[in-house]
């Protein structure tokens, strides 16, 4: 009894866990399982492999039941769910549904999520732009959150790493705001994208239009081959999971490079309850978890934890992971922990048309969407009445139209023979947002989820900083437009609530005083150093870069350091 | 005078007889439900053949196929029962309800007895002047036509021989001449309706 009890451990021991499988686990398992260590990966949803499970994928438009739209009662029981753009019929099967992983909104927040092996990097926008050194600085210099332990040399081989191997399109553009990477050609801007640049040199020079940078493979290398991965085939149907696997994601490139590897095991359908914590050792020992199904609990050991459950839930893990030692969360000394979130503002839209370059179009499709203006506001010191400022998403297009006037035959002929429509313009803000201590999530006292967890409860809000860079956004972008010759120019505001962004950070903040912060500058926790966290949760401050790309080289970052410390045996005790 | 009476009695009982002898045939089909299984909408199967009339007035059989011909009017059924919001579906359902009344009080007739140049020339009236009609029935007409409208560009015909549609463009050129593009060509190669 005593030895089985003894195997059934020694099965159950790795030399690394890793808690979730998306965007910044997968990483986490990719670089353990390439320095050659046993790996486990636990997953809370059910396993989606690459080319295997994306039901969707090759159906033609037609073959769809209801023609790509919702049907109305899945609508109804999902309104947060609804509000998210890829909450379509060919993708909605890879979106938490609103009932079946309720949380708590004490402030309105949209929660967006993917539970399933790949997590949200199935669905993600594959926008990938490197942070600067102005990013970084962002806290210090401008006296807000804590100030951030790294900074952009520390980041730089890193990002290096991960764009080689995860494939990102864009130019070598020189802008300081927008350090340039490890790029295939990028995705070219088409007459209108190019023709606002060009304006835009002449009358803002320290503005620019650039080709959006993405994780599509435009000419992809030895290394996406090795993969099983080819060029982007401009579907622009990404959502569905990519038979080509020309956009990154955990599911067609870095979980069967891990698994490749023989060092992964992948456990999906098991949700981590806590982290286990020795007072003895003085250091977490490993896990416990929940199977969603069977509802049976079993514990997994290893001497280093990676926590990558996606920026909210590794807080609501942590909040949930206490002990003697740890009261009131894991590695929670001093408080912060589940404070200082923040989001990205994307609630403001300009909207216009174009009437010149009517001897032009475009021909297949874009799947970078368009063009990127990086951050012109307060970049290299403070200039507005607001902090920070602001990036932008920028794209032209030009449907087809057709008068739909007509009856029978006429109508028949109308609907068979489009005419080009105008070239349409619009302009996306995707705003830095504050963290502050009055932006928090916390565990609900009472109530719990059907696998035990307490429900995570989300306070989070816009402030009047947001309300004036908004305006700006709307005011220079309206000025802009105007001098680039656009007409019908039309802000937008959403008015959508935090969450729709699905950039929600912080919480678990990195910083170099342990009594203000959760993390060091090697991602892990200042009092439980062999767990590190890797994902959005260690953001100290938001700036506007789409931020998948940077919780890559975090996990890319974090393992060398793990893998080296434990060679060093300092893993073993605080 | 009573000549004139009479031919006016007969004529009335011609006329109710008009009005009561589709209304005593379709009892059944009233009886009857519509041949998709419908799990919010109470459809019979004569409401259905009268839907599927005003869908072929839309998208008529010519040279190439009509909506009967796509299966149009099922994909409205569907897209009515399964996508629209519960308080337009009893809008439409008023509407179609109302519908053989207003076509017989405007043609004389029912919707189904009278000619194709009838159908259309009664839809383009509801079209072009709602305010004769009752509004359920503007409503029916106009969520019918955009129903039909959009089952019609997004059937596999359309988009294979129409408007083709392309699941692998494998290209993109931002700096397209639009003297490049011919759209009489289903494979012109812009971007689709959806």
């Amino acid at each position: 009894m005593a030895n089985l009890n003894i195997d059934s451990i020694k099965a159950r021991t790795f030399d690394a866990i890793v808690i979730g499988s998306g965007m910044s686990g997968g990483w986490a398992a990719k670089e353990l399982t390439d320095k050659g260590l046993k790996t486990l990966v636990v997953e809370r949803g059910r396993d989606v492999k690459h080319n295997i499970d994306y039901p969707t994928t090759n159906l033609n438009p037609w073959e769809f039941p209801h023609g790509g739209k919702v049907p109305q009662d899945i609508k109804e029981a999902n309104p947060i769910a609804s509000r998210c753009y890829v909450f379509k019929e060919d993708a909605m099967h890879f979106v938490v549904k609103d009932a079946e992983h309720p949380y708590v909104q004490e402030k309105p927040f949209d929660w967006i999520r993917g539970y399933q092996v790949g997590g949200k990097s199935l669905l993600w926008a594959r926008q990938t732009q490197r942070w600067s050194k102005y990013d970084f600085e962002g806290p210090a210099r401008d006296g807000f959150a804590v100030p951030w332990p790294i900074g952009y040399d520390d980041m730089a081989p890193w990002y290096s790493h991960v764009e080689k191997f995860a494939g990102i399109s864009g130019n070598r553009d020189g802008l300081p705001a927008l350090p340039d990477g490890e790029f295939m050609p990028g995705f070219p801007l088409n007459a209108v994208e190019d023709h606002f640049r060009k304006q835009l040199q002449k009358t803002h020079p320290d503005r620019h239009v650039i080709s959006a940078r993405c994780a599509h493979l435009s000419k992809p290398q030895p290394i996406h081959y090795e993969q099983g991965r080819v060029q982007c085939q401009n579907r622009t149907l990404c959502q569905r999971g990519c038979p080509f696997g020309g956009y990154f994601s955990s599911n067609s490139s870095t979980i069967p490079w891990a698994l490749k590897s023989g060092h992964l095991t992948l456990t999906p359908n098991q949700v981590v309850q806590s982290i286990l914590y020795d007072e003895q050792k003085g250091r977490a020992t490993g896990i416990r978890v929940i199977d969603t199904h069977t509802k049976t609990t079993t514990e997994y050991y290893a001497p280093v934890l990676f926590v990558n459950a996606g920026a909210l839930n590794t807080n609501l893990l942590l909040l949930n992971s206490t002990s003697g030692r740890f009261p009131n969360g894991l590695g929670n000394d001093s408080g912060v922990l589940g404070k200082y979130v923040a989001f990205h503002n994307y609630s403001a839209r300009v909207f216009a048309e174009y009437e010149g370059l009517k001897d032009m179009t475009t021909d297949g499709r874009n799947p970078a969407g368009g063009g990127y203006l990086p951050r012109f506001r307060n970049v290299f010191k403070q200039e507005t009445d607001f902090l920070r400022g602001y990036a932008t998403s920028f794209g032209a297009s030009r449907g087809l139209v057709q008068p739909t006037d007509g009856f029978g035959a006429d109508l028949k002929q109308q609907l068979e023979h489009p005419a080009l429509g105008p070239w349409r313009v619009s302009a996306g803000m995707m705003g830095e947002t504050i963290p502050k201590a009055t932006n928090y999530v916390r565990l609900d006292p009472t109530r719990k989820d059907e696998w035990g967890m307490p429900l995570l409860s989300i306070s989070m809000a816009y402030d009047d900083n947001d309300v004036k860079m908004k305006q700006d956004f709307f005011e220079q972008f309206t000025d802009m437009f105007t001098q680039a010759g656009f007409t019908n120019i039309r802000p937008q505001d959403s008015h959508q609530a935090p969450g729709l962004d699905i950039h929600e950070m912080g919480g678990v903040r990195m910083g170099l005083d342990p009594k203000t912060s959760m993390l060091n500058k090697w991602h892990q926790l200042h009092a439980c150093p062999n767990v590190y966290v890797t994902d959005g949760a260690a953001m100290t401050s938001t700036s506007t870069q789409n931020p998948s790309l940077t919780y890559m080289a975090f996990a890319a970052r974090a393992v060398d350091h793990a893998v080296s410390e434990l060679k060093k045996q300092n893993l073993k005790t605080t | 005078m009573i000549n004139r009476r009479l031919a006016v009695r007969h004529l009335t009982i011609l006329a109710g007889a008009a009005v009561l002898l589709p209304g005593c045939l379709s009892q059944t089909q009233e009886e009857q439900k519509a041949s998709y299984p419908l799990r919010h909408v109470a459809m019979s199967a004569g409401q259905e053949k009268l839907l599927a009339e005003v869908c072929e007035t839309l998208i008529p059989k010519t040279t190439t196929p009509g909506a009967k011909d796509l299966s149009l009017p099922l994909y409205v059924l569907k897209m009515l029962d399964d996508c629209t919001p519960a308080k337009d579906q009893k809008t439409f359902m008023a509407g179609l309800g109302q519908f053989d009344a207003a076509a017989k009080k405007q043609l004389g007739q029912s919707f189904e007895a009278s000619t194709a140049a009838q159908r259309a020339a009664l839809l383009q009236r509801i079209d072009q002047q709602p305010k004769a009609f009752p509004e359920e029935v503007v409503a029916f007409y106009r969520a019918a036509r955009q129903l039909a409208i959009d089952g019609y560009t997004g059937s596999k015909y359309f988009m294979t021989k129409q408007v083709v549609y392309e699941l692998i463009p494998g290209r993109y050129d931002g700096y397209f001449p639009v003297s490049k593009v011919d759209l009489a060509n289903p494979h012109h190669g812009q971007p689709q309706y959806r």
